[in-house]
């Protein structure tokens, strides 16, 4: 057990801005149970839950990446019981991390939520509700919440392992999925069957435990049988301006035109504005985000060319605008198709598109200011950025929200994108290349 | 005592690229085997099928007396190794990765790693992420040796590593191997690593192991011959690997040196003969000539 939980430490608390995040979640979500259990307010906690919700998630962000480093290393292989411990620590992260929200939900409903009204919906008496809750419901809502922290592990891990569009598309049909389950298994309701989501969290699971243990030793036996797998590459030319290829920003339509399929998928299961509000920023995220990884590539371009670092900043930001300027304008078509296809309300356009806009063009800025690596600043300004996109999104959707308010949050949502570009421009005159390394 | 390492008629080929072929050897408790090779030779993919990172294409080989491809935890206990490239975690620090690894083996050697922490100056509280690629060299080479194993596989291990750090890390393996009942098998490209260090050598040469055996068995079979004021026309009795002519004089490095040939030379060139002994790195560049 004791690898186990060195791994553990090694996933929550080795990293300090992850550290701090992650204490900082927990702190969190003591304090928003102790405000349902003494002050009994769930409408003043919900945000507090979220955020520390999210804090907690992401400081063990590295989690998938940190196992998949090691599973696949031939340390692991030599490790005694190497892989096997490894993996044991990704499930148990995973069921600490989903353990809180299903907590919160059973204290909150116990505690605060109107007896008559659960009861009304529950159409039994109270000592079996109570039952009720703090059994099976609380089961269905963290065996789902399990499920939906492995697969945003997932995304992470095919985010930060794979930039090419066989990596965006992974990462952006999973929370299709994401969306679509929780509604579907986690109610009030005893007809309920727990069978369902524990399947999928099994398979999900068995999936990763196949990859990770199994999949080296089928390969080799394969290759054994039948012998190696030759690579193939691509006969055709990489034909972009020198920028663009080191930047790995060339062929921008591809990423552009693979947006299309994961919309397509989850037209097919997702119909609530919101959930596509909150999906679609997740696009406008995603488009913005290759740029966090400039400064390092720029490297390059620095002995190629002869500009100064604010002249080379310029001429990436050109690059990084054209690349995401196409993602984000054929997702604003998608949505247009989407919203005409579903039906959605005219709103669903008039705040969601230059939400869009903003998300991206935000995130881009918030990578292109990432100078030396991630730090903690620039950690808690990405979680924060992506709160505030997904929060605008779900406020956007509401039907009772002003669009007035909207269109405020989203002008300093563009205050905010022109201060990180400032940030950007001051960073990028002082570069230095030796502490933004591969 | 068994032999650490056994391997008959092993051979690797990936689709119809055949990198290693009919290999036998051992490793045994004591040994400190160099292997050298040109690049490409199938180094790298000897150690790894040696460890069980990848099967045989044919053959077998067994590690503490189970086929490699199937080690159990008992056994990997006993093995260290350090990997070509490193497989650090960049973001840990190198205390953070050193508990990280300790904590899989319950015979961590801790004060070991504190004193060749001191002697090799790695400071454990640096991010992996900003150490030089020599300092994350040493680290892996800690990881390697902190469980004390029996078995110890380095594959270019000193690649990166300055003067001093590489004599120190040969000074730790001399250390290592004087204990009783270990093995180190490393593999180099610096040639005068593996002759102060290694007491065999493994010659890889297209997959297949021209020479394995003591250093100075080699270094007795693989000589130089001068041979002056030889005729144009005069051949040596047997093949040789190099044979250079210049003014009258004939100079050949050979194989399979023996009192035989010695003897068969003398009958023929007389009293004109210099048998000549060569470094290593001299019979290295001539066997792949």
């Amino acid at each position: 057990m004791k690898p186990v939980l060195r791994l553990l430490y090694g996933y929550f608390f080795a990293v300090p801005w992850l550290r701090w995040l992650s204490l900082a979640g927990v702190a969190t979500l003591v304090l928003s149970a102790l405000y349902l259990l003494f002050i009994a307010q769930p409408f003043a906690v919900q945000g507090l839950a979220v955020a520390g919700l999210m804090a907690l998630f992401f400081g063990t962000a590295l989690m998938p990446l940190m196992v998949g480093r090691l599973a696949r290393s031939k340390q692991a292989a030599l490790l005694p019981w190497g892989r096997a411990r490894i993996l044991l620590s990704a499930l148990l992260t995973t069921a600490i991390v989903a353990f809180p929200l299903p907590l919160l939900g059973v204290i909150a409903l116990m505690t605060v939520a109107p007896k008559a009204t659960l009861e009304a919906a529950f159409y039994g008496n109270g000592n079996s509700l109570a039952q009720f809750l703090t059994t099976t419901f609380f089961w269905q809502m963290y065996v789902v919440c399990a499920w939906q922290c492995t697969s945003l592990y997932i995304v992470l891990w095919f985010a930060t392992h794979e930039r090419g569009v066989a990596g965006m598309l992974k990462s952006l049909l999973i929370p299709v999925a994401v969306l679509f389950v929780p509604p579907r298994f986690v109610r009030i309701d005893p007809t309920i069957s727990l069978a369902w989501p524990l399947s999928l969290l099994l398979a999900t699971w068995f999936l990763i435990v196949a990859y990770l243990l199994w999949w080296p030793r089928i390969a080799a036996r394969l290759t054994r049988r039948f012998g190696g797998i030759t690579a193939t590459t691509s006969k055709g030319g990489r034909v972009a301006s020198e920028v663009d290829l080191i930047l790995e920003l060339d062929r921008p339509w591809r990423f552009a035109l693979a947006q299309s399929v994961p919309i397509a998928v989850a037209a097919l299961f997702i119909r609530e504005p919101a959930a596509w509000l909150f999906y679609l920023t997740i696009f406008g995220v995603i488009a913005g985000a290759r740029a966090g990884r400039a400064a390092m590539l720029s490297r390059t371009l620095w002995l190629r060319s002869d500009a100064d670092r604010r002249a080379l900043f310029d001429r990436v930001e050109k690059a990084f605008w054209t690349h995401t300027g196409y993602q984000l304008a054929a997702l604003i078509a998608l949505m247009v198709a989407v919203g005409t296809f579903i039906d959605l309300p005219t709103r669903f356009l008039g705040a969601g598109i230059p939400l869009i806009l903003l998300s991206g063009t935000t995130t881009m800025y918030l990578g292109l200011a990432m100078t030396r690596g991630i730090r903690f600043g620039d950690a808690v300004s990405a979680v924060a950025l992506m709160l505030a996109a997904m929060s605008i999104a779900l406020l956007a959707a509401k039907e009772s929200t002003p669009l007035a308010a909207i269109a405020g949050i989203e002008a300093a949502l563009a205050v905010a994108t022109l201060a990180l570009r400032a940030l950007a421009v001051r960073r990028w005159s002082a570069l230095d290349w030796s502490i933004c390394r591969r | 005592m068994q032999a650490y390492v056994v391997a008959r008629d092993l051979g690797k080929s990936f689709g119809p690229k055949c990198v290693l072929r009919d290999l036998d050897f051992t490793v045994e408790p004591g040994d400190v085997v160099g292997v050298l090779g040109k690049n490409g030779a199938g180094k790298t993919t000897l150690l790894e099928i040696m460890l069980g990172f990848s099967p045989a294409s044919h053959g077998r080989v067994s590690v503490f007396g189970q086929e490699s491809f199937a080690l159990s935890a008992a056994s990997k206990v006993r093995i260290g190794f350090v990997p070509q490239q490193d497989e650090l975690l960049a973001p840990l620090t190198a205390r953070d990765q050193v508990a990280t690894v300790a904590a899989f083996y319950p015979n961590w050697d801790a004060p070991l790693i504190e004193r060749l922490c001191n002697a090799w100056e790695l400071d454990l509280d640096e991010r992996i992420q900003s150490m030089s690629v020599g300092q994350r060299q040493k680290l892996s080479i800690l990881l390697a040796m902190g469980h004390r194993p029996d078995l110890l596989v380095l594959d270019e291990p000193v690649a990166s590593l300055d003067p001093i750090a590489r004599r120190r890390f040969l000074e730790q393996i001399v250390e290592v191997t004087a204990e009783a009942d270990r093995a180190v098998v490393f593999s180099s490209h610096i040639v005068s690593d593996v002759e102060r260090l290694a007491s065999r050598i493994w010659i890889v040469q297209d997959g297949a192991l021209r020479w394995q055996g003591g250093l100075d068995a080699l270094k007795e079979s693989v000589v130089r011959i001068r041979i002056r004021n030889a005729g144009a026309a005069e051949a040596l009795p047997f093949r040789a690997l190099h044979v250079t002519r210049s003014a009258g004089h004939l100079s050949a490095v050979v194989d399979d040196w023996s009192e035989a040939r010695h003897a068969a030379l003398c009958s023929q060139f007389g009293e004109a003969i210099e048998v000549e002994p060569l470094s290593l790195e001299d019979i290295f560049l001539a066997l792949h000539r």
